[in-house]
């Protein structure tokens, strides 16, 4: 109490301080630590102690309000204190006292009797004998001075120390510092969606002039800048930030990649020293004292996280934190992007028609759960939600050279319910085709067919699509799951077929998903352009069905059966079908059946690409995985019944064996046999050449359903394996 | 007070455009500039190939419109676009070693659509290229035989193609069309990506490949008959051969020779895709057999 007079009589000289201002803000801590230790006997009532302990901390403060006259005081008092004192006379008595707590003592200098009550410590007496009137009364809190002001250090703080006292005080500046942050629909705030190179700027406003430090934390570092790229120079160029060109993100020949922060401060943002001190990626603090101050962010990747935090330091005093106002609701810091539900995804995209997707991204960061269409039942595609959001770089044109300048990339924010599949192919017109698969994979009940997307060779690495978070991760990040596994991309080229083939997919299973797709899908171009337009064959229309083919396949597709006859003999009591089979002859000079022996008046015929019941040419006309340009078909009245091997030799005595049949061949209609470029089927029910009746019908039902058997997603499922059907009876 | 609210609303409708505009034209300026006319271009399919000499080059040239609407026209009847193209050096120093000749004619590829609809599925060969929304898709083969390649000092090429119309030309464009660099790297000494890789080989097949497509089959028949020596179990060696016969109307032998390539496949046990080039190769022969 007797302190706060000084300070009263301090203000005698008030008049001749003209740098004090009205309104002084005085914060401090006064610290008393005591020990003492007094081994043997000792008097007691002398007051001493064998062992003596003082530890007590009072923080304040006061303000303190005065005219220019000086008349005024104090208009608020605050204290807040943690004590502790104990006194131990060996075989006597102990006692300890406690006490913590914070009390407003009002305007005005003085301390009420109830003040005192509230600033006593509790203490505890421990007597081992016949003793009294040691340790009486109570121990009491005694709020600290301030000092008279031409005391203070540059007109802002003053400290003293001696063994066992440590005293400081300072003016606080008393700043409100503001970030205010609007949320409304069309604010810069919601509005903003992460691009490389797109920035977005905070300001903080304060009630006086003041230094400002702006800090980014918890910064997102995902490795590249969309799901399927790594920074390469021309990432700078494209996107305007040629100055950052072996700065950021770094990799090395033979070194680990160093993944810089996806949101930084800019450097050539903050290069001015008279206006800017010491920037880094993640923090800049102005150089001079102003009543605002405002930061840009710059994104470097299109999924970003981080938050922004500011502080702010008046003429005296330390960093203290900016106060921030997000939709008019106070946090400690605020969202790069807005991401209310802090699922690493900036709110605006969210929602549908978000101005940027039509789709939106709702929900579970790691869900990969896309749903059309809807192919064998296995939802999704191989990429989370999240890999969808942050986007691929895609070839944005689909022309010739559309992959020659980095310049004409296309980033491409997909769609989580719809499977996607990326394709490579650097064959600009099996490129133009490789689409047609969205409209065969388009069922009448499905809302979207699989999402096609051309990328370049860049945009992957070996077949790995979505390499970036697979090789350098992280797979989580902050509890949300951001890689599920590796996708696949399918590699589409043009390539000489030595079989006779126009095109081929090989894999474990000869199918896909793309993972199990050995190598490339290739097309022989050369082959179906060196048919030339002849009758029922158009080379473009062929050339599309064998892309939408060989793809089909490499999303799990198999043929619609699989017992089709290549080359065999049917045995038969009547001429050879004309047109559709030859004699044994055409196999070489003399050829004949050496066994079994045939039956007086039989005869074998050479017959061969015979389409049978329910094998590869069967069901529905239009899906492209029927096949075409046959030679005969079986009769479905008296179809061909296999008799096991047939061995034949020739005029050399050369041996040979070819499976032989009983039954009946028809010619097949090529003229009626159009390639499919619709959708895949989904039903056996034949149609076209396999929907006529009797005689006329060539293949009937499919075997398989290719709708059904569709799989884009690469990992989490159960191997994919096609239905079984019949295979090769010819023994 | 009319007017001035009159002016203030013509003057943010102008403002607002100007955004717009300034959007509109602010995103493609990130990314490159376009040409009108794309050029693309592939030698033995890849980008870069090393082969020994005296196995053919085939050149294939994808060429493109960036701006369809109105239709970009290059060439016409008598003046067809592909004269106005070329191959050179894309190294100043050098010239070309070589003379190329057009393989084939060169052909546009249709915009198809499902079966439902499926447009004009024919293949356009005609002289006028017409880059437009439909068919924007013009490829010309540029090929150099195997003799020719024979002659050319070993060493590393790099070869661009080039579409240079005058004015005065056919059509409503003319103009300069650069396409990216290919590197041909001939010499004795080629890299072997697999332990099945045969040079030799490959040059072989490669040139009864092209002298198929050059139509000079006799080259391609005497070839194809030392392939057959030297692989006589192979699909191939027997579709090849096929392919010779049938090109000189040998049309009995062409149909052993393939009937002997569909024995291999039904024997060694079924390809899992059909061999639809045989098959229409075969229907081929013996539709001639049969008219005789």
């Amino acid at each position: 109490m007797c302190g706060l007079l000084a300070v009263v009589f301090a203000l005698s000289a008030y008049a001749q301080q003209s740098s004090r201002p009205s309104r002084i803000v005085w914060v401090g801590t006064e610290e008393f630590r005591e020990v003492s230790i007094n081994p043997g006997r000792i008097n007691p009532a002398s007051g001493d102690a064998n062992e003596y302990y003082k530890s007590i901390r009072i923080k304040f403060r006061y303000v303190e309000e005065r005219d220019l006259e000086g008349n005024g005081g104090f208009t608020s008092r605050h204290v807040e204190w943690t004590a502790r004192e104990s006194h131990i006379v060996h075989g006597f008595i102990s006692r300890v006292c406690r006490g913590n707590g914070s009390l407003e003592l009002g305007p005005g200098d003085s301390i009420t009797d109830e003040h005192y009550n509230q600033m006593q410590m509790t203490c505890q007496v421990e007597k081992h004998g016949a003793i009294w009137g040691y340790f009486s009364g109570h121990q009491v809190i005694d709020p600290p001075d301030v000092v008279e002001w031409d005391k203070l250090r540059d007109d802002c703080s003053y400290s003293e120390e001696q063994p066992g006292y440590r005293y400081s005080v300072w003016v606080s500046p008393e700043i409100d510092a503001v970030m205010e942050v609007k949320t409304g629909r069309d604010s810069e705030y919601r509005q903003f969606v992460p691009e490389p190179g797109k920035q977005i700027t905070y300001t903080v406003r304060s009630n006086v002039p003041a230094r400002f430090r702006f800090k980014l934390e918890e910064v997102s570092r995902f490795p590249g800048f969309a799901t399927n790229v790594q920074i390469k120079p021309y990432f700078f160029q494209i996107y305007g930030l040629d100055h950052l060109e072996g700065k950021y993100e770094v990799k090395e020949w033979g070194e680990p990649l160093k993944v810089d922060p996806d949101l930084i401060l800019d450097p050539r943002l903050y290069e001015d020293r008279t206006e800017w001190e010491q920037p880094t990626y993640e923090t800049v603090t102005t150089a001079k004292e102003a009543g605002s101050a405002s930061v840009t962010i710059t994104a470097m990747d299109f999924a970003v996280y981080g938050r922004l935090k500011a502080e702010v330091k008046g003429k005296c005093g330390g960093w203290e934190p900016v106060r921030v106002l997000v939709g008019g609701q106070e946090k400690d810091f605020v969202t790069i992007p807005m991401d209310e539900n802090d699922n690493l995804i900036a709110d605006r995209m969210e929602e549908p028609e978000n101005g940027v997707t039509e789709w939106g991204y709702g929900n579970d960061t790691g869900r990969d759960d896309d749903r059309y269409p809807e192919g064998d039942g296995t939802p999704g595609d191989g990429l989370t939600a999240f890999e969808e959001y942050r986007g691929f770089m895609t070839q944005g044109v689909n022309f010739a050279g559309g992959c020659d300048d980095r310049g004409y990339d296309l980033h491409m924010r997909t769609d989580p319910t719809r499977k996607d599949l990326f394709i490579h192919s650097p064959d600009p017109e099996l490129a133009q085709l490789a689409f047609l698969l969205e409209n065969s994979t388009k069922q009448a009940g499905d809302a979207k067919g699989i999402g096609v997307h051309l990328i370049c060779e860049p945009h992957s690495v070996g077949r790995s699509l979505n390499y970036t978070l697979r090789l350098w991760g992280p797979k989580e990040w902050r509890g949300k799951t951001l890689f599920g596994g590796e996708q696949h991309l399918l590699n589409l080229i043009d390539g000489q077929l030595p079989d006779g083939t126009m095109g081929e997919t090989r894999g474990t299973t000869g199918l896909g998903p793309p993972k199990d797709v050995w190598g490339d899908v290739k097309i022989d171009k050369n082959k179906i352009f060196s048919m030339g337009d002849r009758p029922y064959f158009s080379a473009p229309l062929e050339l599309a069905r064998t892309v939408v083919h060989e793809l089909g396949h490499a999303v799990g597709i198999d043929h619609h059966g699989d017992n089709n006859v290549y080359l065999a003999l049917l045995i038969t009591d009547k001429p050879c079908p004309e047109g559709i089979s030859d004699p044994l002859e055409i196999l070489g000079d003399g050829v004949s059946v050496t066994s079994p022996t045939l039956s007086a008046g039989e005869e074998a015929c050479v017959i061969f690409n015979v389409a049978r019941r329910h094998a590869q040419n069967s069901g529905n006309q239009e899906c492209p995985m029927k096949y075409t340009y046959w030679n005969a078909y079986e009769s479905p009245s008296s179809p061909l019944q296999p008799m096991g091997d047939i061995k034949v030799t020739d005029s050399q005595r050369r041996h040979a064996t070819l499976k032989g049949y009983r039954g009946e061949i028809h010619k097949y209609r090529r003229d009626l046999d159009t390639p499919g470029l619709g959708p895949f089927c989904d039903k056996t029910a034949g149609t076209g050449i396999n929907g006529y009746p009797g005689e006329a019908n060539h293949a009937g039902d499919s075997c398989r359903v290719c709708a059904g058997q569709i799989r884009v997603k690469d990992w989490d499922s159960s191997p994919h394996t096609p239905p079984a059907c019949p295979g090769d009876s010819g023994d | 007070m009319y007017k001035a609210i009159i002016r203030i609303t013509l003057f943010t409708l102008v403002a607002a455009a100007a955004y717009k505009d300034f959007n509109a034209w602010k995103l493609p300026a990130l990314a490159a500039k376009v040409p009108d006319i794309l050029l693309s271009l592939q030698v033995n399919r890849e980008r870069e190939v090393s082969l020994l000499p005296g196995t053919p080059l085939v050149f294939t040239v994808f060429m493109s419109g960036s701006k369809t609407d109105p239709p970009l026209r290059i060439g016409g009847s008598g003046d067809p676009w592909y004269v106005y193209l070329r191959l050179e050096s894309a190294d100043d120093k050098k010239q070309i070693p070589f003379t190329w000749s057009l393989l084939g004619k060169p052909r546009a590829l249709p915009r198809l659509g499902s079966s439902d609809d499926l447009g004009d599925a024919e293949l356009y060969a005609g002289d006028e290229a017409i880059l437009e929304k439909e068919r924007n898709s013009y490829t010309a083969e540029l090929g150099v035989a195997p003799e020719e390649t024979a002659k050319i000092p070993e060493g590393r090429y790099t070869i661009r193609a080039v579409l240079e119309v005058p004015s005065g030309a056919l059509g409503n464009w003319s103009g300069r069309a650069v396409s990216n660099p290919v590197v041909v790297s001939l010499g004795k000494r080629v890299k072997k990506t697999t332990p099945e890789d045969d040079p030799e080989l490959s040059r072989l097949i490669e040139s009864i490949d092209f002298y198929l497509r050059a139509e000079r089959f006799e080259d391609a028949y005497r070839l194809a008959l030392e392939l057959k020596e030297r692989q006589p179990k192979k699909v191939q060696s027997y579709i090849l051969l096929g392919d010779a016969l049938n090109g000189l109307k040998r049309d009995r032998e062409a149909l052993e020779a393939y009937m002997k390539a569909l024995y291999i496949i039904a024997t060694k046990g079924k390809q899992y895709e059909p061999p639809t080039y045989l098959i229409m190769r075969m229907d081929e022969v013996k539709q001639r057999l049969e008219e005789r």
